[in-house]
């Protein structure tokens, strides 16, 4: 009886020193993974895709909100405590950030670090605000004098993202570079495949006119053919005048512009109230993965920015051409 | 016969022997055997080896050169596209384009940040003009009684109320400075703020010294062209000092780590408090403020936040007249909580938010006079409790609305209060220029000099701010 309660006795201590050992050393492979906090949910993206089962990714931002303004929140400090690396866009577009690398108490991720990744270094910038050579000040509104920050939104910019990611990830996980380089191989193939089939869908609407909301697409217009003519904002980050709204609707009216792109940031009343004055479609485009519900990743926001361009164009029948 | 046993024997022998020499044979012959079917099938398995390690390497030369040729391919048919395509820019930018030197980056260099800002320090400069009416009409410099209420400084006017001059930037690797210069009313400049913070000291803390503004509370941080009314409330006012609290000191803080991940920073401070701050007695030799503040900040929801904070400071003060020998110090110590709920929906960021904030402090102050002998005698106790209430809703990209309801003793008075409320409503015309209209009503409650009437007052305050200001912390 006695070693019949003695030898249950072990047997469950073993069984717990099994399960305690196997949950440590879970705990423990899941500790070596590189813990990424990025900027952006388009960030998070590329990155998952880089560093694949090694890495796991986090974002700061949602994909539905205006990348120009969001809350430096201290839980997003405590987040940064525990990170390994940090990327960010760069090009100033995350003045937020610095309060949070300072407050987040983190040597790893700060500027100048290993573990501090900027997207932005070498790729193709569109979108600088000068003027026939004339002094780059506030009345051009909320300007980004270094380029247009939404680069992301040319898939050969995307390559060079991962591209900084790669060296990045290389620099905090040297022993999984061989496995991370594989992954980068892959990812430009795929953007290579994918960008011959996103351009003969956008070829027969190259030169097309269309309005937008907000200064999002000159990498987008330059590599699809896509002009983006006009804005609603008067100036980035300043709101539109009656003025400006009825400058622009004479305009969409005369020039046959039947299409006008917003943001899911911005609101809908006065593209709605263009709409109704010139016959135009209001197409809602994600800039970044997760804007919409059904942009899941990187590759996913090209396939819905550019199957939605092309069906609205129809709709509209805007007429294709070789 | 003998011929014959022998043949015979040497037959037997043979027969005998016979098998055994075969077999002896036999066995060198079999060994021999298996060695060469051995020899024989390592070398099959040797061979088999190479031709499969060959086949192998076949077929990953075979797919890279698929991979390749499918690369070659792909580069073919993405240079037939983009020499089709008509170069398309921004028709925006295609003279600005034109006429700007090359900013275009160039790989493992130019990250747009701080290109044209390298070594030089943020500036910045706030201006906040204020104009207002009040009635009952008073001037300026028209007190109340014996001091208890504070010079109504809104009587009519228009001034440049304050200009702030902002100066920031990086120390080294390890430290930042922050200085801000104040003039008010176009008088001489004086210090707001002026401190080196290290950042990345041992155990995870940040410390700074300087002159700041102390962490009592959450609205006494923010300076005043910032805040969401045009005047800090009362309960500051009296409690802290006219425009809050800021002495020379020694701040650190740290996290506290939890096993919740729930941000929560403890703040100690030691503050030398000036001379003739405001509303409280000015101290001298030896006396120091102790203080310490815990704030804590909840995301609730991915669009609400709650942030709770907790503050204590506590000081001898003795009398400032030098010919007195005290035997005894007095104390003052104060205590205040605060808590503020924000929503602010990422998608509609720009367009909808609400802030809702309150603060309460308590204060507890020990007072008496002296005899010839500089004895203290006829001690006594004086507690004061103060609040304030705030809650503003944003209407539209640029309009909030707001109001705000303050209650306060004084420290020094305990007979005494007074309350006041003030809607307001603030127009962004730009991130960087802001109209506030605010009406406020104050009634005062006094035993020692009687009230008749309360106090209102119609401001309009226009705040701009020109350069690159750091975010304040949320």
């Amino acid at each position: 009886m006695l070693k019949g309660k003695i030898s249950k006795s072990i047997t469950i201590l073993s069984f717990s020193i099994f399960i305690f050992i196997a949950i440590f050393n879970s705990g423990n492979a899941h500790a070596k993974k590189l813990k990424i906090i990025t900027t952006s949910t388009d960030l998070k993206s590329i990155a998952e895709y880089i560093g694949g089962n090694k890495v796991n990714v986090e974002s700061l931002t949602k994909g539905y909100a205006n990348p120009h303004e969001v809350d430096a929140k201290p839980s997003f400090m405590v987040k940064l405590r525990k990170a390994d690396v940090f990327i960010r866009i760069g090009l100033d577009l995350e003045q937020w950030a610095q309060l949070l690398i300072d407050g987040a108490r983190n040597s790893k991720i700060r500027f100048g670090s290993p573990g501090h990744i900027i997207a932005s270094v070498g790729v193709d910038l569109q979108g600088l605000a000068v003027r026939g050579g004339a002094m780059i000040d506030r009345s051009l509104g909320d300007v980004h004098i270094y380029g247009n920050p939404h680069f992301w939104l040319d898939p050969l910019n995307g390559k060079i993202i991962a591209q900084n990611i790669l060296e990045g990830l290389k620099r905090n996980s040297p022993e999984n570079a061989g496995y991370f380089e594989g992954n980068k191989k892959r990812f430009d193939r795929e953007i290579d495949t994918r960008l011959i089939k996103w351009m003969e869908k956008m070829k027969p609407y190259s030169g097309t006119n269309v309005i937008a909301y907000h200064r999002s697409w000159p990498n987008f217009s330059k590599r699809f053919g896509i002009n983006v003519v006009g804005y609603v904002e008067l100036r980035p980050g300043i709101a539109p005048s009656p003025a400006h709204i009825a400058t622009l609707i004479k305009r969409m009216i005369s020039e046959d512009i039947r299409v006008l792109i917003r943001e899911p940031c911005y609101e809908s009343k006065i593209p709605k109230f263009i709409s109704s004055k010139t016959g135009a479609s209001v197409l809602t485009l994600p800039v970044s993965v997760e804007g919409v519900s059904e942009v899941k990743d990187y590759f996913g926001l090209f396939d819905y920015i550019i199957d939605n361009l092309a069906s609205t164009f129809e709709k509209q029948e805007i007429t294709p051409h070789d | 016969m003998r011929r014959k046993i022998f043949i015979y024997l040497c037959c037997m022998s043979l027969f005998l022997f016979l098998p055994d020499i075969v077999l002896a044979n036999q066995d060198i012959l079999s060994q021999e055997v298996q060695e060469m079917k051995t020899l024989i099938m390592e070398m099959k398995n040797d061979y088999e080896a190479r031709i499969n390690e060959m086949q192998d390497k076949i077929a990953k030369l075979s797919e890279q050169k698929a991979i390749e040729e499918e690369n070659a391919e792909l580069e073919n048919e993405l240079e037939l596209l983009f020499s089709d395509k008509d170069e398309q820019v921004d028709f925006d930018d295609q003279q600005a384009l034109s006429s700007l030197p090359s900013l275009q980056a160039t790989p493992g260099g130019f990250t747009g940040g701080q290109m044209f800002q390298n070594l030089m320090m943020n500036i910045s400069a706030i201006g906040d003009s204020v104009a207002n009416v009040t009635w009952p009409e008073k001037s300026i410099e028209e007190g109340r009684g014996d001091g208890t209420f504070t010079e109504n400084e809104f009587a009519d006017r228009i001034s440049l109320r304050e200009m702030e001059l902002g100066l920031q930037g990086v120390l080294d690797p390890f430290a930042r400075a922050d200085f801000y210069l104040t003039s008010e009313d176009g008088g001489s400049i004086s210090i707001e703020e002026g401190f080196v913070t290290w950042l990345y000291l041992p155990f995870g803390l940040q410390a700074k010294t300087g002159i700041f503004r102390t962490s009592f509370g959450r609205m006494n941080k923010t300076h005043r062209p910032e805040i969401s009314q045009i005047d800090y409330p009362s309960p500051i006012k009296n409690f802290l000092g006219t425009e809050g609290q800021k002495e020379p000191g020694i701040s650190i803080n740290g996290l506290i780590p939890n096993p919740w991940d729930v941000y929560s920073e403890f703040t100690a401070e030691i503050l030398t408090p000036s001379s003739n701050r405001d509303g409280v007695e000015g101290v001298s030799g030896r006396d120091q403020i102790y203080l310490a503040h815990l704030k804590n900040f909840f995301p609730i929801t991915n669009n609400s936040t709650i942030e709770l904070g907790f503050s204590f400071q506590t000081r001898d003060i003795s009398d400032n007249d030098n010919n007195t020998v005290t035997q005894r110090n007095f104390r003052h110590t104060m205590e205040g909580i605060d808590l503020t709920y924000v929503w602010r929906p990422a998608g509609q960021r720009l367009y909808r938010s609400f802030t809702w904030q309150t603060e309460a402090f308590a204060s507890q102050r020990e007072v008496g006079s002296f005899d010839g002998n500089g004895i203290t005698e006829d001690i006594k106790d004086i507690n004061s409790l103060g609040f304030y209430t705030f809650a503003e809703c944003q209407l539209t990209r640029r309009l909030f609305a707001g109001v705000r309801f303050d209650y306060s003793q004084f420290p020094t008075n305990d007979k005494d209060s007074e309350w006041a409320i003030t809607p307001y409503m603030t127009f962004w015309q730009s991130e960087f220029t802001r109209l506030r209209l605010e009406y406020s009503h104050k009634e005062r409650n006094s035993v020692t000099t009687p009230v008749e009437e309360g106090d209102n007052s119609l401001t309009l305050q226009a705040t701009f701010s020109l350069g690159s200001h750091r975010p304040h912390p949320f």
